[in-house]
């Protein structure tokens, strides 16, 4: 339809016309909204960087490269802003800055007296000092250890000032921190003090060898940010706000990662690990102090669990072990009637019954103290009931690495088992009985030797084939003379903490195997026991 | 000591049967008179006022073990001859003991007239 009704067509370009007015109002109001008004300048903001502080700004085959430049252009994609970077010679940047041809800088040390001109915004980095040294340089370890000796330092650096209070210091100025390193490989300089961060880029950059870092950090640290003209505040708080946001969503850290990530050996910083120990003990002291409050309900819970383990493990494998502590206690109380038994008898023997009420008494005593004796005893069996015996021909190795899996010997203890003709190793008795046996020896033999030693088992056929035997030695202190034949007594024991039950129900065990259980022999270097069972041939 | 003198020994065990028992048997000898108590504490108390030639003291006691009794003997009076009777002797034990200044451990199981005669020695 090529003819359209005049009027239809005015209004229809009134339309569009009211259209296109409400877009661009639309548009304007919300650019205005979200483009902050400093920034919606016609003309680029311009930040300048030193041309030659690689790797905070330097410049690559021409153009800006380094941690500041790419945390600058960053930035201005974070707020919005369009950014021109320029670098150039350090004082031109400031003379720049001071004239106002430029409206920031990229990078600078926060330092007092530049507030005159320039406002900081929130640090992006640290600036600290290290001392460099060739690789085999063991002496030095401060700016103290450098009296007497000529320091490389690139001219400007903010260290001089510090290093200029020693005046033992020779200090040598260069125009560039790779020619203070070039001076140390060239041995001009006993070492260089320079920006630890910068330093170790021209020493990657330019793969410069044998050089090391020495000591800890050295001089003052600086805080290093980015910084706008005096009294441009709005643009500060929208640089200020945009680091905000790269610090929140990690890009700060990525972008110092890429640059600084690079890192020599060091030597140990013991000064450091010195300082660190002694703040970490008195953190963790309070701490302990706390949690030692808060522990003490866990802690109960968890005895609670130990002594239903210990139960259970008592009813599974390790009767013996346990009852020997359990019945440590009964013990104690049936040695105590038995010892007014002991004293009644005696005391019948001297008295007679002349004296029929003294008699009588005497008989009660004992009455009553048998009594007693005997329900304690009962008390006990109830604990030593090994489950049935059941006897088969069983393995004594197997036994033996069972009972070493569940031990688990410490790492210290050096363990040296073998076996001989191990098919043969075979006795017709109950696993578990075994089991108790050789643990409880074995035992005694760690014990014995506290935290370092040898444990030494050998399993053999004897000469004649008739028994199967297991020689368990240790490098533990040994058994005195006088225990020697006390050993297998009940009751006896050289610990403190020991109950005197294990190695004489051991014996009973064996003995009703038919077999032995003896002390081979002893010295102050370490023990030998040894097990001797009947072989029994597997059918 | 004169010989009509009694000499005094204090038993100290927390069993009370115990107590008499062993008083039955030193009073035996005509020679000594016994006292006892199953307190430490009231023991002590004894100690500084009373004069006893000889102290028997069990080893396990629950309020207070006999080698901490021991000590505090000793530092009433540093030359009282203490007996330790225990019914486990160990070598540990008896090390112990003898550091803290005990005159001899012996075992409760001993021989009635043995021990006799090692309190015979301990007062002599």
């Amino acid at each position: 339809m090529k003819y359209i009704p005049k009027g239809r067509s005015q209004l229809k370009i009134k339309r569009i016309f009211i259209c296109l007015s409400i877009s661009l109002i639309i548009f304007f109001v919300l650019y205005g909204f979200i483009t902050p008004d400093i920034i919606s300048a016609e003309k680029p903001l311009v930040f300048a960087g030193n041309d030659r502080f690689a790797p905070y700004s330097y410049l690559s085959d021409d153009s800006p490269d380094g941690y500041s430049v790419d945390l600058m252009k960053i930035l201005s994609a974070a707020i919005n802003a369009d950014i021109r970077i320029k670098l150039m010679p350090w004082e031109r940047c400031i003379e720049e800055l001071k004239t106002g041809k430029i409206d920031g800088l990229l990078g600078v040390p926060i330092y007092k007296e530049r507030e005159a001109y320039v406002n900081y915004s929130r640090p992006v980095a640290e600036i600290d000092f290290a001392i460099f040294v060739e690789s085999g340089n063991s002496y030095v370890n401060s700016i103290k250890s450098l009296e007497g000796t000529v320091v490389g330092v690139h001219k400007e650096s903010l260290i001089t000032e510090t290093l200029l209070k020693d005046k033992r210091i020779k200090i040598l100025e260069t125009e560039s921190v790779i020619e203070a390193l070039n001076k140390l490989k060239n041995r001009e300089v006993t070492a260089v003090i320079a920006e630890k961060n910068v330093a170790l880029y021209y020493i990657q950059q330019k793969k410069i060898e044998g050089i090391k870092i020495a000591g800890s950090p050295v001089g003052p640290v600086y805080e290093y940010a980015l910084a706008v003209r005096k009294g441009k505040t709005n643009l500060l708080k929208e640089i200020n706000r945009g680091l905000t946001i790269l610090e929140e969503n990690s890009t700060l850290k990525k972008v110092k990662r890429k640059w600084f990530g690079l890192r020599l050996v060091e030597p140990f910083p013991w000064k450091m690990v010195v300082f660190m120990t002694a703040g970490i003990s008195g953190v963790m002291l309070i701490l302990v102090g706390i949690l030692w409050v808060i522990s003490l309900n866990a802690t109960v819970k968890i005895k609670t669990g130990q002594i239903q383990q210990m139960s259970q493990k008592m009813i599974e494998k390790d009767k013996l072990a346990v009852l020997g502590k359990l019945a440590g206690q009964i013990a104690h109380e049936l040695r105590t009637p038995l010892s007014i038994i002991n004293n009644s008898v005696f005391l019948l023997h001297k008295e007679g019954s002349k004296n029929r009420e003294l008699f009588e008494k005497r008989l009660r005593i004992l009455e009553d103290k048998i009594k007693l004796t005997s329900n304690i005893l009962e008390s006990i069996l109830s604990y030593s009931r090994v489950k049935a015996e059941i006897a088969a021909t069983i393995s004594v190795k197997e036994c033996i690495e069972e009972v070493l899996k569940d031990m688990d010997i410490q790492k210290s203890i050096e363990q040296n088992i073998s076996y001989e003709k191990e098919e043969s190793l075979t006795v017709f008795m109950d696993f578990h009985q075994l089991y108790s046996v050789l643990r409880n020896v074995i035992l005694n033999s760690i014990q014995d030797m506290g935290k370092k030693g040898r444990l030494t088992i050998h399993a053999f056929l004897s000469d004649d084939n008739s028994t199967v035997n297991v020689r368990i030695c240790d490098t533990g202190r040994g058994i005195t003379e006088s225990a020697e034949n006390e050993i297998f007594n009940l009751f006896y024991t050289s610990k403190i903490t020991g109950t005197g039950l294990g190695l004489p129900i051991s014996k009973s065990i064996i003995e009703t195997n038919n077999g032995r259980i003896y002390l081979e022999k002893t010295s102050k270097k370490g023990s030998c026991f040894m097990v001797e069972l009947p072989f029994s041939q597997t059918k | 000591m004169s010989k009509t003198d009694k000499a005094k020994i204090l038993l100290v065990d927390d069993n009370e049967d115990m107590c008499e028992s062993l008083t039955d048997v030193i009073t035996m000898d005509s020679a000594y008179n016994v006292s006892h108590t199953t307190n430490p504490l009231r023991a002590l108390e004894m100690i500084r006022t009373g004069e006893f030639s000889l102290i028997i003291i069990d080893y396990k006691m629950p309020t207070m073990n006999g080698i901490e009794l021991l000590k505090r003997i000793k530092q009433i009076k540093a030359d009282f001859p203490v007996l330790v009777l225990t019914a486990f002797i160990s070598d540990e034990l008896t090390e112990q003991a003898e550091k803290n200044g005990a005159r001899e451990v012996l075992s409760k199981f001993i021989r009635p007239d043995a021990l006799l005669e090692h309190i015979k020695n301990a007062i002599a």
